[in-house]
């Protein structure tokens, strides 16, 4: 096919209104579709039919319109029909390129690009879709236009599919069914869909349930049936429970293999690049310089198989926390610490997390941290202990289990400063560690509560760009009043440049 | 955090930034409607049903109670906050009971906005917005100054070299 090109002016792939009208059905049509299967058929929920074609319609119009032009040191964006917008994107400015190609982009041979600036909540350009070997030749010319830069190897060759860089990390399959037996990703989306069949049910899930409860009170009657002993009871129940908990891991590492086959993070001169995935491929990268916070996450079972995760925060853009979306946001979904480590060295030059000059909280923080976990059994095993007599006082285990998970997470809780990096590592059982280059601090703020105040105590919290507001920041309890100053002091002057 | 600590930080270029006297009439208006309705919402009901007070007593009382905890309140905020313009940034102080310090660096800050409503149009006060690139502190607001110190703080946070994105 010969490339569409008027003047200078590039158009995207002739297909592309399937995509975009693929993506409308998906985003407006299927709450619709749900609705009209679940919901109880009125009138107004046809004329929001009527309103999604339109809108479809409209967005089918608007890609036909879509055309870009390769300029000297810009991108020149022009979209719109009716209401038309040139948007003149200096190649200095593009941060983050997110590619996403799922089985049918692939079928096709074209490729979903988004360019991301600095600021906005928006990416600056979204080319739905290009023909690869466009896709490719912008993304290596993006790449040549920053001058402190040597061009990547292989720079030339221009039809490969994932310009190579130097490989960190690569993923082989055994890995990934690690990484599936370690995360319990199956749960999350059985929960999910659970959650999803009650919401859209009108009957509370109790329809769509009712055959799934006829056919468990069929097998328990049967059950019962067979007279067996208690001890029979409970080895067929705990197989029972085994056995689903043996198919959410399966459906995990099924999951795992999805989202990550074929994971590979590269180096690319100043970028970084990661990506991989078996139906959708989806590939990000970023300057090096725009990786914010990085997070380390080591849970029970991360231990038990001698791995963790890393993964960063990266400034610009959209925010968003779909694996499938292409931005840079897993640099190893799973490593051995000491590939983290060597990953740590390699990109931000960053000591081995062992060897930061860590330091502990206040000697009496487990006390502060178990309070409340103890009043909270104290209360409970008086209250189970008047309702349920001597069986409710069991709760009083509760007592000194919270004391010792204090003492657990007290012992491991610490934070580190250097010259260069601002680092936290909290948990007990399941371990995060965040790391933080000190010029990448936004506010610094120290915190007391009355509480804090009483015990001498004081918290530091940080907040810096693209951080997940659910997630993982630094946030430093329980500081000596003095030490917490100190800090602050010198977080702040560090933070002022 | 004391004078001398946030002189370690750096020298002031402005100083303690005045609060506009009316900004404390505002945080008591507020604070004492507030512990007022807080304490009607629960006692009134209280009152009523278990026939404590007459009824015209049970509203009264914990509304002057409120208002009288509220201006206490603000009393206490207005005298713990303060916000200090320093060289290299900008030092909040404030709560009661959550105390908590804030430094936004100067090389942080994307943009600032001097807001005004129609009564601090008629008052001659105004509040700055200070947004930065961050996540949860990415718009910070310094409440309650006089019009001409919030614009020579404007301007002296914008007195800045040019900064690529704050990354």
């Amino acid at each position: 096919m010969a490339p569409e090109v008027r003047g200078d002016e590039r158009r995207l792939h002739p297909f592309s209104w399937l995509f975009v009208l693929i993506t409308q059905l998906r985003e407006v049509a299927f709450p619709l579709v749900l609705l009209l299967f679940f919901g109880r058929g009125q009138w107004w929920e046809f004329l929001a039919i009527v309103g999604a074609v339109l809108l479809a319609l409209y967005s089918l119009i608007y890609s036909f319109g879509f055309r870009y032009r390769i300029g000297t040191d810009e991108l020149v964006v022009r979209e719109g029909i009716f209401d038309r917008t040139e948007r003149h994107i200096p190649f200095a400015r593009i941060q983050n390129i997110a590619r996403r190609s799922n089985v049918l982009h692939r079928a096709f041979g074209v490729t979903e690009l988004r360019l991301e600036s600095g600021g906005g909540l928006r990416p600056e350009a979204v080319m739905k879709v290009l023909r690869l070997a466009d896709a490719d030749a912008l993304v290596l010319l993006l790449r040549a236009q920053r001058p402190s830069v040597a061009p990547p190897p292989g720079a030339g060759d221009a039809s490969a599919p994932a310009p190579s860089g130097e490989p960190l990390l690569a993923l082989s399959p055994g890995e990934l069914v690690r990484l599936g037996l370690i995360s319990n990703r199956g749960m999350v989306v059985v929960a999910g869909g659970f959650a999803a069949f009650w919401q859209f049910d009108p009957g509370g899930g109790k329809h769509l349930f009712r055959p799934a409860f006829n056919l468990a009170e069929v097998a328990a009657g049967e059950v019962v049936a067979l007279h067996a002993g208690p001890l029979a009871m409970v080895l067929g129940g705990a197989l029972l429970l085994a056995l689903l908990f043996a198919l959410l891991r399966v459906l995990s590492v099924v999951l795992a293999l999805l989202v990550h086959y074929g994971f590979r993070l590269e180096r690319e001169g100043d970028r970084l690049g990661a990506g991989g995935g078996l139906l959708t491929h989806a590939h990000g990268s970023a300057r090096i310089d725009r990786l914010q916070m990085l997070h380390v996450e080591e849970s029970l079972l991360h231990r038990l198989f001698g791995r963790m995760s890393l993964k960063t925060d990266v400034a610009g853009g959209v925010r968003e926390y779909n694996d499938q979306s292409g931005k840079l946001h897993w640099l190893a979904p799973i490593a051995t610490p000491a590939q983290v480590d060597g990953l740590l060295a390699r990109i931000v030059v960053a000591p081995p997390l062992a060897a930061l000059p860590w330091r502990p909280l206040h000697a009496r923080a487990w006390r502060r941290r178990a309070r409340w976990p103890m009043l909270f059994w104290l209360l409970a095993a008086c209250g189970l202990g008047f309702w349920f007599g001597a069986p409710g006082l069991l709760a009083l285990l509760g007592v000194p289990w919270a004391a010792t998970a204090a003492r657990g997470w007290a012992g491991f809780t610490r934070y580190a400063m250097d010259e260069r990096f601002l680092a936290y590592r909290s948990g007990w059982w399941s371990r995060h560690y965040a790391v933080i280059e000190l010029d990448k601090l936004q506010v610094v703020e120290l915190m007391q509560s009355p509480f804090d105040r009483r015990a001498g105590m004081a918290g530091i919290r940080i907040d810096s760009m693209a951080a997940d507001p659910l997630g993982h920041g630094i946030h430093i309890p329980y500081l000596p009043l003095a030490e917490a100053r100190a800090l602050f002091a010198v977080l702040a002057r560090r933070a002022a440049g | 955090m004391t004078e001398s600590n946030a002189n370690d930080l750096s020298t002031p270029r402005i100083g303690l930034l005045p609060l506009h006297p009316r900004m404390r009439t505002v945080w008591t208006l507020a604070y004492a409607s507030l512990y007022a309705l807080l304490l009607t919402l629960p006692l009134v009901p209280l009152a009523v049903a278990f026939d404590l007070l007459p009824l015209p007593l049970a509203f009264l009382l914990p509304v002057v109670l409120g208002c009288l905890l509220g201006a206490g309140y603000a009393r206490r905020y207005a005298a713990l906050y303060s916000a200090t313009s320093l060289a290299d940034g900008v030092l909040i102080r404030s709560g009661v009971w959550w105390r908590g310090e804030l430094f936004v660096p100067r090389a942080r800050i994307q943009h600032t906005e001097i807001q005004q409503g129609p009564l601090d149009r008629r008052w001659g006060m105004a509040s700055v917005s200070i947004h930065t690139a961050g996540t949860r502190l990415e718009s910070i607001k310094l409440p309650g100054l006089p019009r001409p110190v919030a614009e020579s703080l404007r301007d002296v946070l914008l007195d800045r070299e040019a900064h690529a994105d704050g990354a």
